[in-house]
């Protein structure tokens, strides 16, 4: 009889990872293999040490775990033996999925949508928040980006919000670039996605205002330990 | 129309903010303490857009006095003293609203994603230098001055309108003769009439209590001012007791 248990693993939504003693991955599920795309294998061992129980058993954490592809609320760490640990993420129910349609319209032909210049909206964002700041600013930018529909009101306030986490820091530099080979579905259509990174040389800390501001706008948002990355489809003017 | 002074590193920085908010369609709102040109800048930003104080605009939108729908662009004057912030912004949403305010209103943030925020004079040398010399050569206009005041104390408390009447204050008091003076006082006593408890006492003890700090200040002992103002020693004490 073939194994249940599994073969449910395998194919489970959540990513499923079993290490040996010394951190060497032995075994992956599916999910997995997209995650391994966003974060190291040392990473993830390291989170599983982390989180593990003092004493052989099954440790479940909440957890708010955030990397560029998926965000996860929980983990679980199992282990039974000093041969293996067991560690299984659980990933949030994304609330910024961009719905396909507002009625019979997609969602970027609605008058929410106005067609601007990305690089005006950085411009004024990072110029009025950080009016009166040192901050020394490196801008690399792609400026093949053309004209492109976004909700412009809800887009430069999460900007501003994005912006103030750097007011105190020293240098941050901004990246703004297609992301080359992927594309986001919507209402059949195939769109490009820009990402927009701001970089410190220092840590920040985000909190859940900056998360609602980018639901508000349409804008995955995601953070690492210094910068904060904003992804959003390129809806073409 | 006067013209906002950068030459400032933060004006000029300001002026930038200012020309990006007026290419594009968004709510802009100009923070500041008063007398930093708050107006000025707004205006800046839409020269052809309606303009209300606040209280103005409210009363309009209660009389609908106000078709609002002929205009795509309005100026809004110390939003911050709205009466029902949220209500007005719901009357003004299919307009693009520049907004002047010496603080945000919680209840406005999210309407504003522009928001840019004047520093006060004192923290702008180089703007400040400036407006001192253009305040000058306006005074120059009125009046015919010899030399440059050299000891005037710039009040900067409410900023360019402070800044201005002391400039102005400064120059006018050098300027002035006795025939002024006695104008100053006939109008200063005409207005103090239409107060209903002015009396004598009051009016007088005004006047006499600039005489009597100027004494003060001019002659160290009161030997010296009761010699030179041939008064009696006795009545100068009892009058600088009483008034300083």
């Amino acid at each position: 009889m073939k194994n249940i248990y599994k073969d449910m693993i395998m194919k489970d939504l959540n990513p499923f990872l079993l290490f040996d003693s010394d951190g060497k991955l032995v075994d992956y599920n599916t999910s997995a293999e997209f995650l391994l795309n966003d974060i190291t294998i040392e990473e993830l061992y390291s989170l599983a040490l982390t989180y593990a129980s003092k004493s052989y058993g099954i440790n479940n954490q909440y957890v708010e775990l955030k990397y560029p592809n998926d965000s996860y609320y929980a983990v679980s760490i199992g282990y039974i033996d000093d041969m293996n640990i067991a560690l299984r993420l659980f990933k949030t129910i994304e609330q910024n999925q961009i719905k396909d349609l507002q009625g019979d319209k997609s969602i970027y032909q609605t008058e929410d949508f106005k067609d601007v210049n990305l690089f005006s909206l950085i411009d004024i964002s990072k110029s009025s928040t950080l009016l009166q700041s040192n901050l020394k600013i490196i801008e690399d930018y792609d400026i093949s980006i053309p004209e492109i529909k976004l909700k412009i009101n809800s887009f430069i306030l999460l900007l501003n919000s994005c912006f103030s986490h750097f007011k105190d820091h020293e240098l941050l530099t901004i990246i703004i670039r297609i992301k080359l080979g992927e594309y986001q579905m919507i209402d059949n259509k195939r769109h490009g996605i820009i990402s927009c990174q701001l970089q410190s040389n220092q840590d920040i800390d985000t909190n859940s205002l900056v998360e609602q501001k980018a639901i508000d706008a349409n804008v995955n948002l995601f953070s690492t330990k210094k910068s904060l990355i904003l992804e959003f489809p390129m809806f073409i003017a | 129309m006067e013209n906002f002074i950068s030459l400032s590193p933060a004006s000029k920085k300001i002026i930038k903010v200012i020309q990006l908010s007026a290419s594009l369609n968004v709510n802009s709102m100009i923070l500041g303490p008063i007398g930093v040109g708050k107006k000025l800048l707004a205006n800046k930003i839409s020269s052809k857009a309606l303009k209300f104080d606040i209280k103005e605009l409210e009363e309009f939108l209660i009389s609908k006095k106000l078709n609002l729908d002929e205009y795509s662009e309005i100026i809004v004057f110390n939003i911050d003293q709205a009466l029902n912030p949220l209500e007005l912004m719901g009357k003004l949403s299919s307009l693009k609203v520049i907004a002047t305010a010496q603080y945000v209103p919680t209840s406005l943030d999210q309407h504003f994603a522009v928001k840019i925020e004047i520093p006060p004079l004192k923290d702008r040398e180089e703007d400040l230098e400036e407006l001192i010399r253009k305040y000058e050569d306006e005074v120059s206009l009125l009046i015919d001055y010899k030399q440059k005041h050299k000891d005037i104390e710039y009040d900067l408390s409410s900023n360019a309108v402070s800044l201005k009447r002391s400039i102005f204050k400064a120059y006018l008091i050098d300027d002035i003769v006795n025939d002024d003076i006695e104008d100053v006082v006939y109008n200063y006593v005409l207005k103090r009439l239409d107060d209903d408890d002015v009396t004598y006492k009051e009016l007088l003890a005004t006047l006499e209590t600039s005489l009597l700090k100027a004494v003060s200040y001019k002659y160290k002992s009161q030997l010296q001012i009761s010699n030179k103002l041939k008064i009696n020693r006795i009545t100068l004490r009892k009058r600088l007791e009483k008034y300083l």
